[in-house]
């Protein structure tokens, strides 16, 4: 008989300590999978051995010839799943080649699976100190110290299997997996060792750690904003060298592509450069087979896509970022997760007890498979690797309830706790905002403050606002000044937003003040009304109000939650998966991730798997052999 | 006078810049609770072209905007930057009709998609109490 079809089967778990085979039955038997085995094999596994199931319709007799015909027969399983047929260890001839016995086995319609005779060892965790924390890798109900959502503590054994896929391979040096955000601190102590050290054409220079494609660009991708650095020791932390955290990789190949600026922000222009060096494979490019992109924005961008398009025909895996405005993808489009792309993966955020955490983008289309969210990952109060020391300093407005900044026109703008409901410290200007009046035409109204940032070697700017504008003339600015006085007398635009306009309460707002780092920076608010009649309760108001400055360093640690910690632990499965597997390609990859994860309940109508990714389990994916022939006595 | 309904606005929904007929602010307009407009960088197009022409050829083209700059991204695609934007809609028009038009669109910003600063979720709830709605 010759077949030379795909073959699609089910594997049943095997799970063996040091040479003794256990079946398992109930849970654990019968997740699917496809069967066969191609590539170049990798792992512990006994030589000229493999693990032949047959389907419940084979007798024993024709079994052992079947077997036979492979090799001889070594053991017979005495206790074989319920609903399956025979399976024997069967010991290969002198010189046969164990991929394509288990090839051609796999093939056969009578084989439910072939699959080499792994090796297994007792787990040992790492040593890393701060291992214990790492709830996404091992969860065992533990409080994540510093948490900053929920209750910080868990669900035993809710993790992604990490050190029973460790006892597979926990090394991923060999495959470049690219970081495309804002960097990466490839000094930190934590990662220094996992990142690449080549020699990559920059757009100016030559780098070794990756590329920066921010603006002009260079050669230098260091992390300024800390987001990267974060991402990068998820899937890549230095594991096991009795030091800070461990990455799904304990040992790996980073590299850095800076597309985001200090503010977590890029372009099309950033980010389509810095993905074509990534998975470029000529000399000088980055030569990633992963890609890791945990960010996001709402437009359907065709450069971006074509990018990504060039990515699949490199055979790169891009695992990419859901969001985290809680929005349901079937309704509100977010990209690149909504790319169609098959070589994306776009990950959802589970929280410690694997329920979809309050942020968390999702996709409850009704036709399963067209949801673009596939899969979810760990992503709250996740601790991992971080640029450099954050130093906040906040700003309430106020010296015992009298505003302390600088305006240009006496009771012009004000400060109040009992404006806003619930209450906070408020700047705003006019006095309408909050008392209801119609502001009067033609006001041209600064406040601003001076914060000595000469200590940084950078700074944001974060805020709430509420803006409520009626007319195009109407304009509320922030502006920074680095030589001092009034940012709006030769100072920079960093802000702005014109009428008609209501934020509807407050938006919170970001940017970067790396352009005045100096003892005498001053930053400022203004609203200017037009000559046109304005509405009621017209007017800008500021609150939570902060400024942090930003200093580098090699030993810090931070817990962060989004679905930008949620990808990149799919992205480390996904260097786990190719370290193990060279020969799979990209398809075998998605496909082994998402074949491989835990069914949970509260990502059923949320993704398109309905599964948190499980390491161990997308290990154990054998793809389909293609266009194997087999003759079967 | 009742109390005023809040609308919660996501955080990742914010701000920017400059009124659209001006160069000089970083960004267009991006402020506003419950708004899901594009975002993109003010003036900086995406061209990507057929028949391989000159950078002179497309600031030529593009002259009654003021070309500020043209740099090649990669083969056939170019960063255009204009000193006077008049919309995605009206230099797409503009553009359809150069002969080495194949397609343009706005050099987008994306953001990084951390979720750091929870505190905004229950800032989400704000009101100003008296104000009617």
């Amino acid at each position: 008989m010759i077949r030379t079809s795909r073959i699609h089967q089910t594997i049943g778990r095997t799970i063996a300590a040091s040479l003794i085979f256990f079946w398992l039955h109930g849970n654990l038997l019968g997740r699917p999978a496809q069967g066969g085995v191609t590539g170049n094999l990798q792992g512990n596994y006994v030589p000229g051995e493999m693990i032949v199931q047959y389907k419940n319709h084979v007798g024993n007799l024709s079994a052992a010839q079947l077997s036979r015909n492979g090799g001889s027969v070594a053991h017979e399983f005495h206790y074989s799943p319920q609903g399956s047929g025979p399976a024997h260890l069967v010991k290969l001839r002198s010189g046969q080649d164990l991929e394509s016995a288990i090839k051609a086995f796999a093939a056969n319609p009578d084989v439910e699976f072939a699959q080499p005779n792994y090796i297994y060892h007792a787990k040992v965790a790492p040593n890393d100190t701060s291992y214990g924390q790492l709830w996404g890798l091992k969860n065992t109900g533990q409080t994540v110290t510093g948490f900053s959502y929920g209750t910080g503590a868990g669900t035993l054994g809710k993790d992604i299997d990490a050190e029973t896929a460790w006892n597979t391979v926990s090394n991923c040096a060999s495959v470049v997996v690219a970081v495309i955000d804002s960097g990466v601190n490839y000094n930190q102590q934590d990662l220094t060792a996992n990142m690449v050290n080549g020699s990559y054409t920059c757009p100016v220079g030559t780098g070794t750690r990756g590329c920066d494609f921010v603006g002009t660009g260079d050669a230098d991708p260091m992390d300024t904003n800390g987001h990267g650095t974060h991402v990068a020791g998820i899937i890549g932390g230095v594991g096991n060298n009795a030091t800070g955290i461990s990455g799904v990789c304990q040992t790996a190949s980073i590299l850095a592509v800076r597309v985001l600026d200090t503010n977590g922000s890029g372009t099309t222009v950033d980010i389509v450069e810095g993905l074509n060096f990534a998975i470029g494979t000529t000399a000088g490019k980055g030569n990633a087979k992963i890609v890791n992109l945990s960010l996001g924005g709402p437009s359907n961008d065709a450069a971006f896509s074509a990018a990504l398009t060039t990515a699949n025909n490199n055979g790169v895996t891009v695992v990419v970022a859901a969001g985290n405005a809680t929005q349901n993808h079937n309704v509100t489009h977010d990209y690149p997760c909504d790319y169609t792309h098959s070589n994306i993966i776009c990950v959802a955020a589970a929280d410690q007890n694997y329920g979809i955490a309050s942020f968390s983008d999702f996709d409850n289309n009704a036709t399963v498979a067209n949801r673009t969210v596939d899969i979810a990952a760990p992503g709250t109060n996740i601790l991992s690797t971080y640029y450099g020391n954050d130093t906040v300093i906040a700003d309430t407005f106020n010296t015992a309830g009298t505003l302390n900044w600088t305006t240009n026109v006496v009771n012009s703008w004000y400060y109040s706790n009992g404006c806003l409901n619930p209450a906070a410290d408020l700047l705003y200007s006019p006095a309408s905002f909050c008392n209801g009046t119609t502001p009067a035409n033609g006001l041209n109204y600064i406040v601003y403050k001076n914060f000595n940032l000469s200590a940084y070697t950078d700074a944001s700017i974060s805020f709430n606002a509420w803006v409520q504008l009626k007319n195009s003339g109407d304009t509320w600015t922030l502006n920074s000044a680095s030589a001092g006085g009034d940012p709006f007398a030769g100072g920079t635009t960093l802000l702005s937003a014109t009428g008609p306009i209501d934020t509807g309460g407050l938006v919170a707002v970001e940017d970067t003040l790396s352009g005045c780092l100096t003892a005498a920076c001053t930053v400022g608010f203004r609203v200017i009304t037009d000559a046109t009649a304005n509405n009621l309760w017209d007017g800008a108001g500021i609150a939570y109000f902060s400024i942090t400055g930003k200093t580098p360093a090699t030993n810090v640690y931070s817990v962060l939650n989004g679905t930008s910690m949620a990808s990149p632990y799919v992205a480390g499965i996904a260097a786990l998966v190719k370290a193990r597997n060279p020969s799979y390609t990209n398809t075998d990859i998605v496909n082994a991730i998402l074949a491989g994860g835990d069914v949970e309940a509260a990502f059923a109508s949320k993704t398109k798997t309905g599964m948190v990714a499980d390491a161990f389990g997308a290990l154990k994916y054998i793809p389909a052999p293609d266009g194997v022939t087999l003759t079967s006595p | 006078m009742g109390n005023r309904s809040a609308v919660a606005a996501a955080w990742l929904l914010f701000f920017c810049c400059a009124p659209p007929s001006s160069s000089s602010g970083p960004r267009e307009t991006r402020i506003g609770g419950g708004l899901r407009h594009e975002e993109r960088v003010h003036g900086e197009y995406l061209l990507r072209v057929k028949g391989a022409p000159s950078i002179a050829e497309i600031e030529s083209y593009f002259a009654p905007y003021v070309a500020k700059g043209v740099s090649m991204i990669e083969k056939d695609l170019y960063l255009l930057k204009l000193e006077n934007d008049p919309g995605p809609e009206t230099i797409t028009d503009f553009a359809k009709s150069a002969p080495f038009f194949l397609s343009i669109q706005p050099n987008y910003i994306y953001r990084a998609l951390p979720r750091n600063r929870m505190n905004n979720e229950k800032l989400n709830g704000s009101t100003k109490p008296n104000e009617p709605r």
